[in-house]
């Protein structure tokens, strides 16, 4: 982190030329997989038992895979796929976190028993939970979202909790809790103006994670259903020919690299430009 | 100090406690059933029904937990459903990998980051920094494919100068054994380097504003002198905490890259018994793991209290 002073709220929004980079293929990537089903010309299960492994061409841009299908597609596709698990899971570990996160800070005897929990969680490899909470729950997208957004919790508990055991002792909020201002109110005026920064910052953390967790238990076979194009099962299928055809295992690990590489720019950005407190001073 | 390390000891019991029963309570909160799975897709209502009184499934949850964590605690940790091998005997023939792959991603890891932070926290703002802080932050972002697959296809399927996977016991050919550890060590350590650049980058670059570092320059320390035994030496601290945090993460990266280069450890032990949901396998891993996880991180707050007087308080 750089020593320089942290910028005056009115220049919070100044984003530098790498963030504007990261914002700007994020929404590219955005913009290929929603559209994905306009852009190209085959579906991404549309088998072509004539053109299997093919190398990128006119007609194929980035190759085929073992059964006919355009890897270009599918990757597309998968771009769907990972996109919405990444901001699924990162809305839903934050407001989950959050809640936890504030009852840590606030209420005495609950703090003991979150953040022990909070130090198994961390203690668990979350690959290793995840493959369990999937081969035992039966599969399925729930078990797979709660599976990844699981692990991800800590970060944002044990952030919300900093915050409100520092806020809570801020003279300003002694004294409006003097004056009688309810909870409600304190979280609203109080904690969220202060929290909402840091909190996004972590957000997009937990976001590019759960692209990266998605991948991986795909990856190992208990992510996505084997048939929907995600990247983790296109990694997983293309290595079986990774020497024939090794696009079938670098245009989707690298669609993967440019959406985490993105969202992290732009999370490290906005960490810069907003935060106040350089909560995460790495 | 003597109770300093007794507190720390004793402080591991709840975490442990906790993960016990996280990992009961993944395996039976689960929509699926135990006994559904050991008896098998052709089982028949009564076969899965005797099965489960015979496992002691129809039980109380809370007696179950009693009963499994009694017999864990004892080091029995169940047998594989598929081969009927105990768990602990699995775990203890695949865990030498595993554990070769670990240490050898953390010495990567450490010997290349912290001094490439420390290097950065020097010329901090000028062009050493930027470009090691801008190989950080891909590091960090790289997905382990890219790494794995890109070090595959150009330094080992390409040259043919490393093997493209598979591994070779240091029992029976050492030189063999490191040549084929190479790029998994590369690949699951440049996250690993690049967060460890990134700590130590922030750790030195607060420790050279101290007064204790302006007094040492003032009293004419060497420029080195005042790095390496005043910065670095209180940088240690978060550096070392930083590095025993990511033991979880870097056991479960374990499991990926374990698969990717097809090295028989814990990994590709779990990924076995995924397919055959074996998972007495999983559950063992997962315990056996955090153990590890929980066992280093209270050594590395022994080590701060060596290191630092104040935390024995």
């Amino acid at each position: 982190m750089s020593d320089i002073a942290s910028p005056a709220p009115m220049r919070r929004l100044q984003l530098d030329p790498v963030t504007i980079f990261g914002l700007a293929v994020l929404a590219v990537l955005v913009a290929t997989a929603v559209l994905a089903p306009w852009i190209s010309p085959y579906g991404p299960t549309d088998i072509n038992p004539a053109a299997r492994l093919q190398p990128p061409s006119g007609e194929h841009w980035l190759g085929t895979d073992r059964i006919g299908r355009d890897v270009l597609t599918r990757a597309l596709h998968g771009g769907r796929i990972s996109l919405t698990v990444g901001f699924l899971v990162g809305i839903a570990v934050l407001c989950v976190g959050v809640v936890l996160g504030l009852l840590a800070g606030s209420v005495r005897w609950l703090d003991g028993l979150i953040m022990r929990v909070i130090d198994g969680i961390m203690a668990m490899p979350a690959v290793l939970v995840g493959v369990a909470m999937v081969v035992m729950w039966g599969g399925g997208l729930w078990a797979l979202l709660i599976a990844i957004g699981i692990p991800s919790l800590p970060d944002t508990v044990r952030l919300t909790r900093s915050l409100a055991l520092s806020i809570r002792t801020e003279p300003y909020v002694e004294a409006a809790r003097m004056g009688g201002t309810r909870l409600p109110m304190l979280l609203w005026r109080h904690f969220i103006p202060n929290a909402l920064a840091p909190l996004i910052v972590i957000g997009t953390y937990v976001g590019a994670n759960a692209i990266v967790a998605e991948s991986l238990l795909s990856f190992l076979g208990v992510g996505m259903p084997p048939e929907m194009p995600s990247w983790g099962n296109m990694i997983a299928e293309g290595r079986l020919a990774f020497q024939i055809a090794p696009w079938g295992v670098f245009v989707p690990a690298l669609f993967l690299t440019a959406t985490v590489l993105a969202v992290n720019l732009v999370g490290d950005g906005l960490r810069d430009s907003t935060d106040p407190l350089r909560l995460k001073s790495d | 100090m003597i109770s300093f390390l007794l507190r720390r000891a004793l402080a591991t019991v709840p975490v442990i406690a906790i993960v016990m029963l996280a990992v009961f309570l993944v395996v039976h909160l689960g929509g699926s059933d135990p006994a559904r799975i050991i008896a098998g897709d052709s089982a028949g209502a009564a076969e899965v029904e005797t099965l489960r009184e015979a496992l002691g499934l129809n039980r109380p949850l809370p007696i179950q937990f009693l009963d499994w964590a009694g017999n864990t605690l004892r080091g029995d940790l169940g047998s594989s459903l598929f081969y009927g091998t105990p768990v602990v005997d699995m775990i203890s023939v695949r865990i030498g990998p595993t554990i070769a792959l670990a240490i050898g991603t953390l010495l990567f890891a450490v010997v290349l980051g912290v001094p490439m932070g420390t290097f950065a926290a020097v010329t901090a703002g000028r062009w050493p920094d930027k470009l090691l802080m801008g190989v950080a932050s891909i590091g960090f972002s790289l997905p382990i494919f890219i790494v794995a697959y890109t070090l595959v296809y150009w330094l080992a399927l390409v040259p043919g100068w490393f093997p493209v996977q598979g591994f070779t016991p240091p029992q029976t050919d050492f030189g063999q054994f490191l040549r084929g550890m190479t790029l998994p060590i590369i690949t699951l350590g440049a996250f690993y380097m690049s967060l460890f650049a990134r700590v130590s980058r922030a750790a030195v670059l607060d420790m050279l504003k101290e007064d204790f570092v302006r007094t040492a320059r003032a009293k004419g320390a060497t420029p080195l002198r005042v790095l390496t035994a005043h910065a670095l030496r209180c940088a240690a601290v978060p550096i070392i905490t930083i590095i025993g945090s990511s033991f979880a993460g870097l056991l479960g990266g374990v499991v990926v890259t374990e698969t990717l280069f097809n090295i028989p450890g814990l990994g590709r032990l779990v990924t076995e018994a995924i397919l055959k949901r074996d998972f007495p396998i999983i559950q063992g891993v997962i315990l056996v793991t955090a153990l590890i996880y929980i066992f280093v991180n209270m050594v590395v707050d022994m080590i701060y209290a060596l290191l630092d007087p104040r935390i024995r308080q």
